[in-house]
């Protein structure tokens, strides 16, 4: 017998990694319409999603309804200009009717009535008047839009009139000559005495009738100003979420399935009695989903930063660490669902709810600090909650990415490792 | 589960180690014991085959000796060591091939048999050693088909060629020969003995009652214990009680003549078969025709023809277990 002549001693344990790895990447690129479905799929839709998403939807179309000829109507252009943020201005009408008809029909969002008679309101009968804001809106997140657009409009409001009212005082004031005869006392007495009271007086009422009547209705003013110096627009906020969230789903789904595949096939008995071990086998498959998942990155990533002008602004090198993470995770968790599920059709399902736990849980559409504990712990078994945090720091605040993310990939790496080990052990454990 | 009822299944004793040892082994499933009670040998450089009907334990016995099931009762060793504890690294002497082939259907058949023969270590320059198998399988030419579309008959052959890739030592095939045209099987057969020269250890389950001749050992199953084991032509004259000689005269046999047969020595049975034609069952026919026809002589009878008759192994398996069928 020469038999061991043509087995390579030392080299075995390579020769079998490189095998199974060559084989899964076979495998998974002859299958391209799950490949089409699994990734270019969903990627597509995203693309038309961020194609299509206008931020500008959340700014309301509003009509005024108020007294033809009112202050009002006089004064509704520059308040629709201050807040251009929240809303445009699509009419006034002294219709209320009507504009709640084109709010009913859809037409606009928003339709704001002024009281008729402010003035007897506040002035005779000391109460505040009432602005009302009618609105038409399900989403509980456009309702309190609406609320702090309605806050915002009313404090604007306020503040012109008040600004109307100071301007008009200051005015009187200059023009008044009982204000005009006192002040020459007082100048007369600083000029005399040299008096420090007087000397106040005089700076008071140079500052009460020269002040800007804007600057005295509105002492404050924000300037906010983000820590990321470039703008950051939804879609380049979303897409590193998307890539990440996309690789998850593409590395899990196909290592779960070609466990359970393989299984079913019958290969766990050849497995079982051949010279092959489960960590080669789990290296191998894990070599062969980390080509085919970087590729897949390499290609998305090129695809939104050239094509739909994602920045890039960090390093390429955190990027494949990144990235690595991502996808090594993600394949160990899809190794353990493979070994948990009984067939394709399960392996998959478990992937769908693996990627819908990603959507909720991993950051994808909400802030994890909304997320209480002990559901919040669901992230941290999640490769896309650091993946999408880490590629985010990476793409667009251009810094390294935190400690806290690349440990946390590799931890759920090692325990989804050492989770799928175990449990391929005792699968390939005699009957 | 009743008891084999043939012959006494005490096995060949060989002189050296035996590759591979069955010793009171027993598996059951739940509470149907599907092989019971099993003493087997099987010499090195061997041939065995492992021959009985579908459902009688052909299939268990080979997972039992690969260690891919862990027995009930007794010990299976492989090569010394107690078959279902052998480690990961030293399985490597073991080539196997399933009853139904395990194959990728989105690989060709080339990515196939050099998946498997990398899962076995072999060397990946070794391509013209896997040609060449694929040169006896007769799939050269086949290479780049896929699998799912390929046909059951080039599934099991590619299969078979995979599972010698390695070249190991002991061999068990489960069926290796089922559907594969008469032509391709004698091929089969003609190299497990070449291996078997080379000092591979062969053990073949097989429903083709006929192959029992190409085997060197012949071990009968039937409901899961051994109903005979042996040489094919030990296992043919236990069937028959002896060989047989069939006795051609040019006029009708008288009953005097089969009078005196009967009374030679190594005579066992004399059966008329028609009035010109008698079965004579003796000891050992190379001994036994000269006496036959000095008997015929005697009695004035020319005989036309005479002859060893070679018994069709399925006649050997139901005379043997065919009484110990449901």
């Amino acid at each position: 017998m020469n038999g061991r002549r043509i087995i390579a001693g030392p080299l075995r344990p390579l020769i079998q990694v490189v095998a199974f790895a060559r084989k899964d990447v076979r495998v998974v690129v002859r299958q391209p319409r799950l490949l089409a479905v699994l990734v270019v799929g969903p990627f597509l839709l995203l693309l038309l999603f961020a194609a299509g998403y206008d931020q500008r939807s959340t700014v309301l179309r509003t009509v005024f309804v108020g007294p033809p000829d009112s202050a009002y109507q006089r004064s509704i252009d520059r308040i629709a200009g201050d807040l251009g943020a929240y809303l445009t201005m699509e009419d006034y009408t002294s219709d209320r009717a009507e504009a709640e008809d084109r709010l009913a029909d859809g037409e606009i969002d928003l339709v704001v009535v002024f009281p008729t008679d402010p003035t007897t309101t506040v002035i005779d009968q000391g109460e505040q008047a009432v602005i009302t804001v009618l609105h038409n809106k399900l989403d509980p997140i456009q309702q309190t839009a609406v609320q702090v657009s309605s806050q915002v409009a009313v404090q604007e409001l306020n503040a012109v009139v008040l600004e109307t009212i100071v301007a008009d005082l200051q005015q009187r004031l200059r023009a008044s000559p009982e204000a005009t005869a006192a002040s020459d006392v007082v100048q007369q007495v600083d000029s005399e005495r040299g008096d420090p009271n007087a000397r106040a007086i005089i700076e008071a009422e140079e500052v009460a009738t020269t002040i800007e009547p804007g600057v005295v209705v509105r002492p404050f003013r924000s300037d906010t100003q983000n820590l990321v110096r470039e703008p950051i627009s939804v879609n380049d906020y979303f897409a590193p979420a998307a890539i990440a969230l996309l690789l998850q789903h593409m590395a899990l789904t196909f290592s779960a399935m070609s466990l359970v595949r393989e299984r079913n096939l019958g290969l766990f008995e050849l497995f079982q009695v051949g010279p092959v071990g489960p960590a080669r086998i789990l290296l191998g498959k894990y070599i062969a989903h980390l080509v085919v998942s970087g590729a897949l990155a390499a290609v998305l990533l090129a695809t939104v930063t050239w094509g739909v002008d994602l920045p890039f602004r960090g390093s390429l090198w955190w990027v494949a660490v990144g990235v690595i993470g991502l996808v090594t995770s993600s394949v160990m968790a899809g190794m353990v669902l493979s070994l948990v599920a009984r067939t394709d059709t399960q392996a998959v399902q478990y992937a769908m709810l693996v990627l819908l736990a990603g959507l909720f849980f991993g950051g994808f559409l909400l802030d994890l600090d909304a997320v209480r504990y002990p559901v919040r712990a669901v992230s941290l078994v999640l490769p896309v909650t650091f993946g999408t945090r880490l590629l985010r720091d990476v793409l667009l605040r251009g810094t390294a990415p935190v400690p806290a993310d690349l440990i946390g990939l590799a931890a759920t790496s090692l325990v989804f490792g050492a989770a799928a080990w175990w449990l391929l052990a005792r699968r390939l454990r005699l009957e | 589960m009743s008891t084999a009822t043939a012959t006494d299944p005490t096995p060949s004793r060989p002189a050296v180690a035996p590759a591979l040892s069955f010793a009171g082994v027993g598996k059951r499933f739940g509470d149907d014991w599907v092989v019971r009670n099993m003493e087997l040998a099987i010499p090195p450089g061997s041939i065995t085959g492992l021959i009985g009907p579908s459902g009688c334990g052909k299939t268990t016995t080979i997972r039992l000796a690969v260690g891919a099931y862990r027995p009930d009762e007794g010990e299976v060793r492989l090569l010394g060591r107690i078959a279902h504890e052998m480690t990961t690294p030293e399985r490597v002497v073991l080539g196997y091939l399933p009853q139904e082939p395990i194959l990728l259907d989105e690989l060709s058949l080339w990515e196939n048999l050099t998946f498997l023969a990398g899962l076995n270590g072999v060397r990946f320059r070794r391509r013209a050693r896997l040609r060449s198998l694929l040169d006896l399988v007769d799939l050269r030419g086949e290479e780049r088909k896929l699998v799912s579309e390929a046909s059951g008959g080039m599934k099991r052959r590619l299969a078979l060629a995979a599972t010698l890739a390695h070249r190991p030592p002991v061999l068990m095939l489960d069926e290796p020969t089922a559907g594969i045209d008469p032509v391709l099987r004698r091929r089969f057969w003609e190299r497990f003995r070449s291996l078997r020269d080379e000092g591979h250890t062969i053990v073949v389950a097989t429903q083709y009652v006929g192959e029992a001749t190409d085997c060197d050992q012949v071990v009968l199953l039937s409901q899961g214990r051994i109903a005979a084991v042996g040489t094919p032509d030990e296992l043919r004259r236990r069937a028959m009680g002896g060989d047989l000689l069939d006795v051609s005269t040019t006029a009708p046999v008288q009953a005097t003549t089969l009078q005196s047969l009967s009374a030679i020595g190594p005579v066992r049975q004399v059966t008329m078969i028609d009035p010109q034609r008698v079965r004579l069952s003796v000891a050992d026919a190379a001994s036994t025709l000269p006496l036959v026809l000095d008997c015929f002589r005697d009695h004035g009878e020319e005989v036309a023809a005479s002859e060893e008759v070679s018994v069709d192994y399925d006649e050997v398996f139901i005379a043997l277990v065919g009484g110990d069928r449901p």
